[in-house]
């Protein structure tokens, strides 16, 4: 994946930025993206997400939820 | 067989090619001037994985690096090309402008926080006022903080703000950047840090344009 941290405060360690760009990629892939009328699979289930805030996955896989 | 759409483009001489998931082969379906890239899955699919949504991710770089494209959101199935085929039909011309607007370009995200997390008093302390109140302080906070980042968005086709995602991050914004102005942009966020007090800055990317699919965003 080519996205990464581009630029960070000098207060943000290494591992947050980390979760950050993860975190950024996430809510684009299950919240973004051109939306159609087709079936949308859920990625929930078998993701072992390690270290990121669930509250904002959960928060992006209802948003594809509801779609 | 089902279809897994990668992502919407326009008939181009470049070819498309290469594997999606599970190696199925890509393949592109005209439809009146724009191309949806699909590849054939048993409609059964089996559950996604994280390593699956990596690859995804992997599958629409490489379409972005030769295509003008508008990625879909990950799984999206049709039960058949008659199916995707009306999609793009009915949608042709908002689609179309959507391509046309991402040409060249990728996306960068920038999320901005205070640098003392201000954490709100125990919700059990709080009555519903005092909470509201809360509410509305961090929205001010929020939008005040929002302002502060609008230098950034000369040096972008467009922008998308979302306030308050959640309590620790007031605002997070998405850009759409020309492919070739991302270290630009990059410098110009150090230099906005570097006046920013009190204010932690991430900005991470480049990625392929999925808050731009839309055509909603200024």
């Amino acid at each position: 994946v080519s996205g990464t941290t581009l630029y960070a405060s000098e207060t943000v360690d290494a591992s947050r930025a980390r979760q950050v760009t993860l975190l950024d990629l996430l809510d684009r892939l299950l919240a973004g993206g051109v939306v159609v009328h087709g079936k949308i699979m859920l990625a929930a289930a078998d993701i072992d997400l390690v270290e990121v805030d669930l509250s904002l996955l959960v928060a992006a896989v209802e948003t594809a939820a509801r779609r | 067989m089902s279809l897994l759409l990668y992502a919407i483009t326009e008939n181009s001489a470049e070819p498309v090619d290469g594997a999606g998931l599970e190696q199925r082969p890509l393949r592109a379906l005209s439809e009146d001037q724009l191309v949806a890239i699909v590849s054939e899955h048993l409609p059964s699919a089996s559950g996604q994985t994280e390593q699956q949504l990596l690859q995804y991710e992997q599958v629409i770089e490489s379409l972005m690096s030769r295509h003008a494209i508008l990625p879909a959101r990950f799984g999206s199935r049709f039960e058949n090309e008659a199916e995707l085929r009306a999609m793009v039909r009915a949608r042709r011309e908002h689609l179309a402008s959507a391509v046309a607007r991402v040409r060249g370009a990728v996306e960068i995200s920038l999320s901005a926080s205070w640098r003392e997390s201000a954490s709100p008093a125990a919700p059990e302390a709080r009555s519903g006022t005092a909470y509201m109140l809360d509410r509305v302080e961090q929205h001010q906070r929020a939008s005040a903080l929002a302002l502060q980042l609008q230098s950034l968005d000369e040096i972008a086709r467009a922008s998308s703000y979302r306030l308050l995602v959640k309590p620790s991050v007031p605002v997070l914004v998405a850009y759409l950047v020309d492919r070739d102005r991302v270290e630009d942009f990059a410098a110009a966020v150090r230099t906005l840090d570097e006046r920013l007090d009190g204010v932690e800055l991430i900005c991470t990317g480049p990625w392929p344009p999925y808050s731009f699919t839309d055509g909603a965003a200024s």
